[in-house]
Formats: structure tokens, sequence, C-alpha cells
């Protein structure tokens, strides 16, 4: 049946990935093994490099037991048991337990290979499981008063503390490290980013132990919109002075934990030593730079340009030699070449397609620590991961949605207590799913929180001064008040957002990348966010037309309508022209009137069609002569002498080595025709 | 090294691509006039900029030759027109020296000095400055 068959394929679609992953964590584990056996010779085995091994053996479990691979998923559940207690400090590690990791990882990974080759498990590792239970149940050594109590921790941040963080500080305490919280104040649009820097910084010589928003202070002077982060580090020493900034950012940091003579951990000195296990792979895909992909798809678009000209080429001489057969074979088969090239450039781009499973993990993490600091109890759950989006899309998605998610966490979902009161359970539900439609993807982040309390909207605005007291102010009207910039809601700036800036940038960020995004809120009942973007910025459909004696592209996605002119609807108002659309006046755009045109460019006869585009709600005709036709174009950026001029998003060639300007309507209004740049 | 309406110039060999013979390029609206347009090369997007507009000299007459020399820069592409190149090479001094006011150029901010060149005096020009139009 075709669903079987369906189902089958399915299947082996996802063994294939889950080995693809399986064999990267075997490749990290390896290397993670490695560092650890070394680290005694420094002295005393580093505890921080566990984690990662821990949650390599906890995702392997988890991908095992998901394919129903028992066996598998047993062994790798009784070793992360032990990696567990290791963790948290309440079993030893010695030399003899690291032998019993590394016997472990290689067991595991051959029980993995006998799978994915179909061979029968005729190993048994009852022995080895035993000798885990045995490592697992050992007793912690050195007990007594809780060391954390002797931090200077503000309550809150001490809260929020997970299990393991807790006892990552206690373990550095008793090694005599010491504890420095560090502030940094970031740009809204690239908090995301510098955090990572810093955080990679700071990470050189101490570790890391977390993240925490952590409110600005709401002192006036510069940079009122920073957004505030703070980072738990312990260890020896603070890399550069205290006060200052790292990777460009300013930090603020203070030693928080007792200043007891250091005996911490140094680095890991490089591993020596062969791999764990088997060398040949588990499964057939690749990691590779996005580099190499740029250059495969700029390849394959010079490949296309060179088979066009080819075929022009060609024509030429078949129109030349109507009779020559042997001409109009040639042509035949130049035109058979080019259409082999379409779906190979297709392919090309789609090589860059990434899942948007990716960024929501990340935002995953992000609501667990920030619900927490803020007593909130959040469940989020993600569909739609699988969707695929390009990658410099996805690359610029994180910060606006990391934005609507603190939105959501501080404005949406209210504290337990009024939950309950409203009758809601207590723990508040985030979700955040995906689906493709056509060219976009489509992002819902949906929570079950007040809703957009249209009260309250009407309040800040009017002691802003946005809305006159007592003016009409509709639903729809203060949904697009919230994203106005520095416009909040809050009366008090909570840990996590209340500066009015969020829902600004982070609509912002949506409409560089070319999308939109919708607001559905009902009071009481909860918010819905739907951010759309386009799957790809680079191949486009677009509709090419001829204006003012050049062609030029209009990316489909921007185009509302077309429409013909007819001459007795249009008139001027202040120097503009403009048609009477039965759906209300349209301001036309003219390219003869923007171009500076050479004297001997024939004279044109006035556009007869309008395509109709624009950015939202203040829609542009931009007049035409006439329709070239459709076609998927790669949008080339046109440098940094270009960047100020608007309403244009690259160039592209057609396949005749001549640039034709690909438009953006949404930046392009309607202002003065003559003399200066129309803004 | 190069010419443009009779004078000698040159540009430092290291930001150079490569010279191209000039094509008409796409113009682009609003931009000031001495940017010429757009010209694609090889699957990227050169930005043309006329050279003697820069410099304030008079412009081309209408059916010279002109060849373009191609630069990278942090923003991309850009090709400076030309009248024509000459030679590429090293210049007979290390170091440009202080160029005199006698040489009229209208634009004195682009220039880095005066080189010695094979046959006299070469003006050497700096990349940035001429590119963006301003020091």
């Amino acid at each position: 049946m075709a669903d079987g068959r369906g189902a089958r394929l399915e299947r082996d679609r996802l063994e294939r990935e889950f080995f693809a992953e399986m064999e990267e964590i075997f490749d990290a584990l390896a290397a993670d093994l490695r560092a650890l056996a070394a680290a005694p010779e420094k002295g005393r085995p580093c505890q921080a490099l566990i984690n990662p091994i821990f949650r390599g053996v906890h995702s392997l479990k988890g991908i095992a037991g998901s394919l129903g691979f028992h066996g598998l998923a047993d062994l790798a559940h009784a070793f992360e048991d032990l990696l567990d207690r290791l963790r948290l400090g309440r079993a030893d590690l010695t030399r003899e337990t690291i032998g019993l990791m590394e016997s472990s990882v290689d067991a595991l990974f051959h029980l993995a290979r006998d799978v994915r080759h179909g061979t029968s498990a005729a190993r048994d590792f009852a022995e080895l499981r035993a000798r885990l239970h045995a490592g697992a149940a050992a007793p912690p050594s050195g007990a007594g008063a809780d060391p954390l109590d002797s931090l200077a921790l503000d309550p809150g941040l001490r809260s929020s503390l997970s299990q393991y963080e807790e006892g990552r500080l206690r373990e550095r305490l008793r090694a005599g490290g010491r504890v420095y919280l560090a502030r940094l104040r970031l740009d809204p649009q690239r908090f995301d980013e510098q955090i990572r820097e810093v955080t990679r910084e700071v990470g050189r010589t101490l570790e890391v132990l977390g993240v925490f928003p952590d409110p600005v202070a709401a002192a006036p002077g510069p940079a009122p919109e920073a957004v505030g982060f703070a980072i738990l580090a312990a260890g020896e020493a603070f890399p550069g002075s205290r006060g200052g900034a790292i990777a460009g950012v300013p930090v603020e940091a203070t030693e928080i934990g007792p200043a007891l003579p250091a005996g911490s951990e140094e680095g890991i000195a490089p591993p020596a030593a062969d791999g764990v296990g088997d060398l040949h792979g588990l499964s057939g895909s690749l990691r590779v730079p996005v580099e190499r992909l740029d250059e495969v798809l700029a390849q394959v678009g010079d490949l296309s340009m060179a088979a066009m000209a080819l075929q022009r080429s060609a024509r030429a001489a078949r129109d030349a030699h109507p009779g020559d057969r042997a001409l109009r074979d040639l042509e035949q088969k130049i035109g058979a070449l080019l259409l082999r090239l379409r779906p190979l450039q297709r392919s090309a781009v789609k090589i860059r397609l990434v899942p948007l499973g990716q960024v929501f993990n990340r935002l995953a993490r992000l609501v667990d620590r920030t619900a927490r600091a803020a007593g909130k109890e959040v469940d989020l759950r993600t569909l739609g991961g699988e969707v695929e989006i390009d990658k410099a899309v996805m690359d610029e998605l994180a910060t606006p949605l990391m934005h609507l998610l603190l939105n959501a966490l501080d404005h949406g979902i209210e504290l337990p207590h009024k939950r309950a009161r409203a009758g809601k359970p207590a723990r508040g539900r985030l979700v955040l799913s995906a689906f493709q439609r056509g060219g976009h993807a489509l992002i819902e982040m949906s929570d079950d929180g007040g809703g957009i309390d249209l009260a309250a909207v009407r309040a800040a605005a009017e002691a802003a001064g946005r809305l006159a007291p007592g003016a009409p102010l509709s639903r729809a009207e203060a949904h697009e008040m919230i994203f106005a910039p520095g416009f909040s809601t809050a009366r008090t700036v909570s840990r996590v957002s209340g500066r009015g800036v969020g829902l600004d940038v982070a609509r912002r960020a949506i409409r560089r990348l070319k999308g939109s995004i919708q607001t559905r809120s009902i009071e009481g009942h909860g918010t819905t966010f739907t951010v759309t973007v386009p799957v790809s910025l680079v191949l486009v459909p677009a509709l090419i037309v001829r204006a003012g004696g050049q062609r030029f592209a209009i990316p489909i996605g921007s185009v509302r309508e077309n429409v013909r002119l007819e001459p007795s609807r249009l008139r001027r108002v202040d120097g503009i022209q403009v048609y009477d659309h039965p759906r209300g006046p349209l301001p036309l755009v003219r390219f003869e009137d923007l171009i500076p045109s050479p004297s001997d460019r024939p004279e044109t006869p006035p556009g007869g069609y309008a395509v109709v585009a624009g950015p939202p709600g203040r829609p542009v005709g931009i007049v035409v002569d006439g329709f070239i036709g459709r076609q998927e174009i790669i949008i080339k950026p046109i440098g940094g002498l270009l960047e100020e001029v608007p309403g244009l998003a690259g160039a592209a060639d057609l396949g005749d080595a001549v640039a034709v300007l690909v438009l953006d309507p949404e930046s392009l209004v309607v202002g003065e025709p003559h003399g200066g740049p129309v803004c | 090294m190069f010419q443009a309406a009779g004078q000698a110039l040159a540009l430092p060999l290291l930001t150079v691509v490569e010279v191209v013979p000039f094509r008409p390029p796409t113009p682009v609206p609003w931009i000031d006039r001495a940017v010429l347009g757009l010209l694609p090369l090889r699957g990227r997007m050169v930005t043309l900029v006329d050279l003697r507009n820069r410099l304030g000299l008079p412009p081309r007459p209408p059916g010279g030759r002109a060849q373009v020399i191609i630069v990278e820069t942090p923003g991309g592409l850009v090709g400076l027109v030309v009248d024509a190149v000459t030679r590429v090479g090293g210049a007979r001094t290390e170091a440009p020296r202080a160029a005199p006011a006698a040489l009229g150029l209208a634009r004195p901010g682009m220039c880095r000095g005066v080189l010695e060149g094979a046959e006299g005096d070469v003006v050497l020009l700096d990349p940035d400055s001429v590119i963006r139009g301003g020091p």
C-alpha cells in the first residue's frame, strides 16, 4: 500500500538522521573522554568535563529509545546514572571510574554499529552494567554545611539556580576557587550574539556556571535601551579588568565568593591518542561549512549564465543559417542542457536549508531559565521543528524570536497564584510551532496567559501621550501599539523585560528579513504571534518588467496585483501622480523620474500598467511599460556604496550579463518625484 | 598606472583584482553622479565609479574607449572607470613625495602623493577616498 511504503520511507529517513546524530555524539564523547583522561596529570580530574559526556550519553539514550533499540537504551541508561552521580558530586571520579567510562562508550559504539548493520546483538553487557551500577552507588566524599550560603548572591538569582549549577558552585568553592558575577549591558538587536562572545571569552579562564537575565538599572544616561544579562562564573582570575569591556560589551564584574588561595584546575592539554572504537562511520551524512556551500551556489549560477550565453550564440547561428540541420540540432541540445541546470541550481539552494528545530532548542533553554527567574512555571511545546529555512534567515530569526518569548513570559503568562484565581492550571503553556506554506515559513508563538490587556495598553498610551484621553482605541490599534518603540505597559521593570524595546526590535528584524508578524489575542485567554518569513532570501520568484527603457525585477511575494492604467483615472495631487483605484487612491512611482537619464535615451511613452506593491498599509503603484515574464532569480548584494538607496533589494543577472535591479517595494515610499532621494 | 583626461595616475596594486574593458552599466537611481551603475562579473555585482567625475576632471568625450579597474573593498567589488591602463609595475621611487599644488587636481584629499614613473611624475591615489568620494 502507498501508506505502508510511505511510513517505511519516513522511518528510514528518521533512522538515517538519528544515526548521523549518534555518530557526532560518539565523536564528541571520544574527544571528551580523552580530555578527561588527560586531566589527572594536572593534579585533579576536572569535574566540569563530566557534563558534556553526560549530555551525550543522555541524548544517545533518547535516540535509541525512540527508535526502539532497547538494548542500546538500557546500557546508555545505566551509564547515564553513573554520570549523573559524578556530575552532582555524589560519586568519586577516580582513574578506575574513567576506565569504566571508556569501556562503556566502546560498548555503546559497538552495539550501535551492530544495530545499524543489522548484525545480531550477540554481545552481552551484563557484566558491564553491573559494574556501572556499582560505580553509581559509591558514596560521596566529604559533606558539611552548605558553602553556597556564604556567597553574596541575590536571593532571586540563588533561587533560579538549578541543582546542577549549585553542585558545580559547591565543588568550586570546595576547591578554593573564586566566584564572580559579571553584569553585561547588551545591544537589544545583537544581545544573542554578544552573550555568546562574552561567554566564550570568560570561559577561557573561568568555568561559566550560568547566564541569567539581569534587569538594567533604570539610570538616565547613554544607552537606556540596553538589555541586561549576568554571567556567573568561578575559577581563579577574571579575564581582563573587572570594570571595562569584553568583546566590545560593557562589563562590570564583582567577586561574590570567598577569596581563599586558589587551587583551581587549568586548561586541558590537547588529546593525543586515537579515537574510541572502530574508525568506520555509522551513517551517510556530512557536515559542511556554509562558505563552501555558497561557493558551490555561485559556481552553479555562473554555469547557468555561461550556458545561457551559449544558447544565445546557438540561436544566432541558427537564425543566420535557417536550413542547417546541424545548427538546429545544436540549439536543441543546448536547450536540453539548460533544462538540466535549473534543478541543479535549486538543489544548490536547498543545501543551505536548515531545520527550525535548531533555533527552537535554544529557545527552549531560554524559557527554562527565564521562567524560573520570574517565579513562573511554564511548559514549552515545540512542533514542526523539521520545517527548513535558509541558514541566513535562521541566524537573523533567533533574536526576534527571543524577544517575543521574553515578552510572552513576562507579560503573557501570569504568576501561578493569578492563574489559579482565573481557573487555569498553575503551569503556563507556551507552544512554538512552525509550518511551511509555499515559499514561506510560518512560526507561531502561542501562550495561554492573560492576553493583551486593552485597558492597560490604553492607560499606558494615554500616559505616554500617544493617545488623547477618551479617544477610541480599537483592538487592532492596541495590537499595533504594543510594537511602538519605547512603549511598555509594565509599571515596573522586571528581571526579564519592561523597557519597551523588545517588540519593536523584533518586528524591525523580521521586516528586514522581508517577513511580517501578526498578532491575535483574547483577553484572559492568551496571545498568539505569527511570524512569516521567506524560506530563502537567495532564490526568489520574481516578476520581470520593463520601465523607462530598462528591465526591473520585483519579487512576486511583494506584488499585490497588477492594474491597467486608465488615463481618465490619473490625476496629480501635491506634485505626485495618483491613480484612482477602486480600493482607494494609489500613489504612482515612475522610474523615468528617478534615474538620471542620459540624453540619448529613447523617449518612452507613458507606462500603461502599474504593479501594486509596497509596505503594509501603504501600497504604491510602480508604473511599468510592459511585462516580460516570471523568473526565479538569485538576488546579489549591490555593495556598500549603494546601501543608502531605498527601494532596492539588490541586482540579478537574468542570463545575458546585464545587471537587472531588483526592487524592494517595502522600502519604497513616494515623496518628491524630482531632485533627491524618494524617501 | 593609468590615465584619465591626460593625467597620469596610479593605484596601489594590492587592492586591484583585475582590469576589464568598459561596458555600459545598469544605472542606479538616486545616487551621486560619479556612480555610474552596476555590472555583473562572474556572479558578483560591481559598482562602477567614474574616476574623472570623482577627481573633478572633465567628462570623457562620447565614443571614447575606457577600461575598468576592479578593486575589492569591504563593501563589495568596485570598478573604477578610467581612460586607459598604461602599465602594471613598480615606480622608481619607494615612497611618494608630497604633491605640488601646481598639479591643479580638484580633489587633493584623494592623493597620497607623487611617484616617479618611467615617463615622468605619476600621482598616487588613495583608493578608499576615491571610492567613497571623500577622505
